[in-house]
């Protein structure tokens, strides 16, 4: 019987609001601990160069310098800044691509391989004499040549970079089907080049690590880290220090978006308190984060449909070059899961990666992680096919869209099956709120060009290349109050009060008794961290099990206090009920007080489940947006911007909203301003907000959330990942909509007024004709074979 | 500590005192009001500060025939103003535009013109609108016109021991307007082109008399002259001013640089003039 | 001691109470209320001007407290995010910043409520581009502003005694 839900479903206050809004709550940064000494990291001024010597006599000599370190004092030990533990890599990438590749980073290096790169740390009594020691350092530089983009990288006489399967390059690929014989069966083939750009998560709160040494040899350490039993098996890796003398705790943490799904500078940080066995702070400045903290991989795209005269996808050949950067760090795994990211049930598939490495910093996990390239690129491409086969968009997306029942299209090693799929109720809500099968309503002006799109994209709940793995904790206090401990942290997306609730609901508590923890090593349990969308499925998981196992507890208990068969009774809202007519027997605070106080085998109720994944089950969205060009500065105007999303179900509406109009507004600013700009030495031109352009306020227009709930019977009361997904769809979704406009497909993010402009100019040398569906019907004649 | 040389700091209260600071210190010394361009960045150079915003110099002031601005007037302050609003609205309107609403309430319009960043919004209304810049030193006070006062980006030519005092803006009589346009990568920003324009007309409605200056297309702010005079006897009719304004070539020489490529700048500058010029034409006939 | 500076003495009051310290000509204000006074809830995100999560109230304006020298604060009547919430509990705005679920990974709020709070101190009745306007130089990455603006709309309609 389907229970009424208290709790889940409900727009609950967040368990940490009203710390935030009092500025209370306490970040990695605004620790200072007594005696605290700071760390700076001086950097390369060459983007590849070999260190020939480093003398740091002067910067010793100063007063209040504490230490000054280089790649001579430092473990020489090589670490994966990915984060993951070896046993999960091979399975990722090629085998012949050798794990010293892949593990390809120390805490200083000999070498340097990017503009910025750190080449000593100062450990000084305060940040004026840290800066001041860092100007004392000498280095002398052998200065090699470098390559900054893909087609640099990839040329005959480019620099060795790095080691893969070739000079600077991994090569993955994956195969479905045959290709050759899904083209020779088309009827049309179709192709297309797009290009995107780097984009930086510039979360609010830049990296930060305090680490604090006690006598002891134990050592503490405070981080802005998504990830802090990673973090927590790295510093034992590199430094040799057992896990039970680390301690690694994940305060409030300011965004993360996956800039903190890697290895920052904890292990340094850790490294510097050690050696000055005194409390360490190293905290990155903005534009060190905006610059040299790892970036969305900008890559190069093309892809070649083969379609049938009925509109059947019968091939994809897709292939995609990624700027890696100087480090391996996530790239295997974003180009990978690029190609997992496709909704669509076409047999025929040759995928094939081509991961680059440059002299840039590296690249990395960013909301998404792969998808708003290949979902920008899959769209613009599909829209294209469409509007050339005067097909309907919607209709041909829904012809070729993989069905429940079939193969998860994210399985990779598993034979997972999709048994949920809302994107038809997302089409069919998200096309009204737009308006997109009304008659389009004219510009507002004679300056001005109007057009509509839309793209769709499909994402994770969790890691898909092997099945994911979460545990929690549930305590129930001697007063019937919960306390949720959990490893993966809250970023700030809620994830703590989403597991509240899914742990309130079930346990039968309201939501105000239920306090919710996340992270410390010493106390929470194990877990993968916080990414990969795996917080309402994986982790809500293990909460609703370790949830249930404590309402069994609670139940027995309840039981030996009233003399009733356990079977009979349940809870909800505070109470201990009759099962079959919901009458209240006891409060939940009684039955735990007699838990510890009364009962004959008396024991303090607490359950830990641990949960490994039994599917990855996909989200799907769709976002429709109307603009408006000026069509004489190229500006773009959002009229309406409709976000329609299915979730499995929303544990808490308001945070299902929020994470919806915040990827929104990423992923508008990775469609228009967003853009990370290097000079020929490979510095980063634009590392500030003056002139790395998130968008603000004014920038945003109202976003229209649209929540569809099919349910997904494997996750917590239906429900699956929601944090990424929302930044995938509008770069697709506003090519398409400029191509309506102007008739121009826009093919290279992003869309500046400036390239706009150049649309419009090309729109109007046509004779500013409205859209040429019709003369494209016969291209697509003459393109097929 | 951001200032990472910076050692003294000097917030005197009259403007005596401040000249005598400025002629008497003898490292790197410079003048701030409300700081928020200096304090930005880390500028190793500088040794000391001299903080004027407590000399009164904040003042929007009707005098004979002109209004008087004091240098330490904030944007805010600006914004706050009718008579501002009413008479110089290229001004009000540049104000309304600079950064965003926390450093308005702060930053000043001597400020930008101490900065002289090529594309400071505050500068070309006071080209368009005419203005003279008062300069004080201990033993007298200096008029100069902006067209004098700028020598480059982030120069001009203020010395050592010489402080920006006021700006002086002439009332003009007869119908009137003036507009400020600006574009820029988004809403906060600074401008990738901008400019100010200060149209009179005649009794037949016909643009009598023009000055239109440009911002961040060139070392300093420019004077179009050639389109001023080209729009003389026009209604700032859209088609026509779409030929004239190609005028602004002759006297622009944008950069390429991370905001804009030079292109782009040419071409929305013909944009924003056009636009700025209809927008002054409307308010002069009381649109 | 080649890097010792001259310390001039500072008062200020903040959250109504009087500040005497000594500081040196380079601090800003942002980096004396957060390491000097320990109230942290002044945030520093940028620490050039751009982010606005160090925005104070200073003198009844919001102003962005990481590019104002501690010393220019003189005299000065500053408000931080600590001395918003007063012994009546939460101001409005905060309330429903907490209510709408308008707080996501919380760096950027305090400065966002103290911009906000500057804005319906002296407008009580303001419009949406008004707020957006107030709230310009205050970067969010995560809430995408939406529910933020709408937190401030409601707050400003619950000072106005208006019933939601």
């Amino acid at each position: 019987m389907e229970k009424n839900l208290n709790v889940v479903g409900k727009r609950v206050q967040r368990v940490d609001a009203i710390d935030k809004a009092t500025g209370a709550a306490k970040y990695t940064s605004d620790m200072y601990l007594p005696g605290m000494l700071i760390a700076k990291l001086l950097r390369s001024p060459y983007a590849h160069a070999n260190i020939k010597s480093i003398n740091t006599e002067k910067a010793k000599a100063l007063e209040g310098v504490k230490a000054v370190v280089t790649w001579e004092d430092v473990p020489r030990v090589r670490y994966s800044t990915a984060g993951y533990p070896k046993e999960t890599i091979p399975g990722l990438v090629p085998p012949t691509v050798p794990m010293t590749e892949l593990e390809d980073h120390y805490l200083l290096d000999n070498k340097v391989r990017y503009y910025g790169e750190a080449v000593a740390a100062v450990v000084a009594v305060d940040e004026k004499t840290a800066n001041k020691a860092l100007e004392l350092i000498d280095v002398e530089y052998e200065v090699l040549d470098a390559a900054f983009t893909i087609d640099e990288a990839l040329a005959e006489d480019a620099p060795f970079i790095h080691g893969g399967t070739s000079k600077n390059v991994i090569q993955t690929e994956i195969i479905k089907g045959d290709t050759e014989q899904g083209f020779k069966e088309a009827d049309y083939i179709f192709e297309d080049f797009y290009t995107t750009q780097g984009q930086q998560h510039t979360c609010m709160e830049s990296s930060c690590s305090v680490a604090n040494y006690e006598p002891s040899g134990k050592i503490t350490l405070w981080s802005t880290t998504q990830v802090p039993y990673h973090i927590r098996r790295g510093i034992s890796e590199v430094l040799g220090i057992p896990m039970s003398k680390i301690r690694v705790i994940k305060p409030t943490l300011g965004g993360g978006f996956g800039e903190r799904q890697m290895v920052q500078n904890e292990i340094l940080t850790v490294f510097l308190a050690q050696y000055v066995k005194k409390p360490v702070r190293l905290e990155i400045s903005r534009e060190e984060n905006i610059a040299l903290t790892t970036r969305r991989h900008p890559s190069q795209i093309r892809i070649k449909s083969g379609v049938k005269k009925d509109g059947t996808i019968v091939a994809f050949d897709i292939e995609t070059k990624t700027n890696a950067g100087a480090y391996t760090g996530h790239s295997p795994y974003v180009t990978k899961a690029m190609f997992t990211k496709v909704p669509y049930r076409v047999p025929n598939v040759t995928y094939r990666g081509n991961i680059v490495y440059t002299n840039l910093s590296d690249s990395g996990a960013f909301r998404g992680y792969g998808n708003p390239q290949i979902s920008f690129a899959r769209e613009c491409h599909l829209d294209r096919i469409a509007k050339e086969l005067g097909r309907d968009p919607i209709e041909f997306r829904l012809q070729n869209f993989v069905r429940v029942g079939e193969r998860n299209p994210l399985s990779m090693n598993q034979d997972w099956i999709l048994e949920s799929c809302g994107i038809k109720e997302c089409f069919e809500k998200g096309a009204k709120a737009i308006g997109y099968y009304e008659p389009r309503k004219p510009a507002s002006s004679k300056n001005k060009l109007r057009g509509m799109g839309f793209a769709v994209s499909m994402h994770v709940s969790g890691t898909s290349a092997e099945p994911d793995f979460s545990s929690a904790q549930v305590k129930i206090n001697e007063d019937g109050t919960l306390i949720v401990l959990i490893g993966s942290p809250d970023l700030g997306q809620g994830s703590d009060t989403s597991h509240g609730q899914v742990a309130a609901e079930i346990v039968g508590v309201k939501m105000e008794n239920v306090k919710v923890y996340s992270a410390d090593t010493d106390f929470t349990s194990f877990d993968m961290g916080s990414y990969a969308s795996r917080q309402s499925y994986v982790g809500g998981n293990a909460v609703r099990k370790a949830a249930e196992k404590a309402k069994a507890q609670l139940l027995e208990f309840a039981a030996e206090m009233t003399g009733q068969d356990v079977r009979n009774l349940d809870t909800a809202d505070g109470w201990v009920i009759r099962r079959e007519n919901g009458r209240k027997i006891a409060t939940i605070e009684d039955v735990a007080h007699f838990s510890v106080y009364n009962a004959r085998d008396r024991k303090f109720i607490n359950a830990t489940a641990s949960y490994q994944a039994l599917n990855c089950p996909p989200s799907f969205a769709v976002h429709f947006v109307d603009l408006e060009i000026d069509k004489e500065t190229g500006e773009i105007e959002i009229l309406k911007f409709v976000a329609a999303h299915d979730v499995g179900k929303a544990v808490n509406p308001a945070i299902v909203e929020a994470q919806i109009e915040g990827s929104v507004a990423q992923g508008m600013g990775f469609s228009l301003t967003e853009d990370m700009i290097y000079d020929k030495n490979g510095r980063m031109l634009n590392p500030n907000f003056t002139d790395y352009k998130v968008p603000r306020a004014k920038d945003m227009p109202k976003v229209e959330s649209i929540i569809v709930e099919d349910p997904e019977p494997s996750g917590p009361f239906g429900a699956k990942g929601v944090g990424e997904i929302g930044i995938a769809p509008a770069p697709g979704a506003i090519a398409n909509a400029i191509y309506e406009a102007t008739g121009v497909w826009m093919k290279d993010l992003p869309f500046t007024k400036e390239k706009v402009l150049k649309a419009v100019e090309q729109y109007e040398a046509r004779g500013a004709k409205e859209l040429p569906f019709k003369e494209k019907e016969h291209e697509a004649e003459k393109s097929g074979r | 500590m951001k200032q990472s040389n910076l050692r003294e700091y000097f917030r005197p209260k009259t403007l005596d005192e401040a000249l005598s600071i400025l002629n008497s210190y003898e490292g790197e010394i410079k003048i701030i009001a409300g700081g928020t361009d200096m304090l930005a960045d880390d500028h190793k150079e500088i040794e000391a500060l001299l903080d004027i915003d407590q000399l009164g110099l904040n003042y929007i002031e009707k005098a004979d025939g002109y209004i008087r601005i004091g240098s330490a007037t904030t944007y805010t302050e600006i914004l706050n103003s009718d008579e501002i609003y009413e008479n110089f609205r290229a001004i009000w309107d540049s104000a309304s535009v600079v950064a965003d609403k926390s450093i308005r309430n702060i930053a000043t319009i001597g400020g930008n013109l101490g900065s002289a960043v090529p594309s400071g919004d505050a500068i070309p209304p006071l080209y368009a609108l005419d203005a003279t810049l008062v300069i004080k030193t201990t033993t007298e006070e200096k008029k100069v016109k902006p067209e004098d006062f700028f020598t480059g980006p982030r120069k001009n030519i203020l010395k050592k021991g010489e402080i920006l005092k006021e700006i002086q803006i002439p009332y003009s009589d007869g119908a009137f307007g003036s507009d400020f346009e600006k574009i820029a990568r988004n809403s906060v920003d600074l401008a990738t082109a901008n400019i100010a324009v200060f149209v009179k007309i005649d009794e037949d409605k016909k643009i009598s008399d023009a000055r239109i200056a440009l911002g961040a297309v060139a070392p300093t702010v420019v004077r179009a002259d050639k389109l001023e005079k080209a729009v003389i006897g026009t209604k700032a009719e859209e088609e026509k001013l779409e030929e004239i304004v190609k005028a602004v070539e002759d006297v622009i020489s944008p950069i390429s640089d991370v905001r804009s490529s030079a292109d782009y700048r040419y071409k929305v500058s013909r944009v924003i003039a056009k636009r700025a010029i209809m927008k002054a034409y409307d308010r002069a006939i009381g649109k | 001691m080649i890097l010792m500076s001259q310390k001039y003495k500072v008062n200020f009051t903040v959250n109504g109470d009087q500040y005497e310290r000594y500081v040196e000509a380079g601090e800003t204000l942002a980096s004396v209320l957060r390491v000097e006074l320990g109230l942290t809830g002044t945030k520093v995100g940028c620490d050039r001007g751009d982010c606005g999560a160090c925005t104070v109230i200073m003198n009844g304006k919001a102003v962005k407290s990481c590019i104002i020298p501690a010393l220019k604060a003189d005299g000065a009547e500053i408000q931080t995010i600590e001395g918003v919430a007063d012994e009546n509990g939460l101001h409005p705005i905060q309330q429903e910043f907490v209510e709408l679920a308008a707080v996501q990974c919380g760096y950027c709020t305090p400065g966002l409520i103290m911009a906000s709070k500057a804005l319906l101190d002296e407008n009580k009745n303001p419009t949406e581009e008004e707020v957006r306007e107030a709230i310009g130089g205050n970067i969010c990455r995560c809430t995408g502003y939406e529910k933020p603006v709408q937190a401030i709309l409601k707050a400003a309609k619950k000072l106005n005694g208006e019933c939601l």
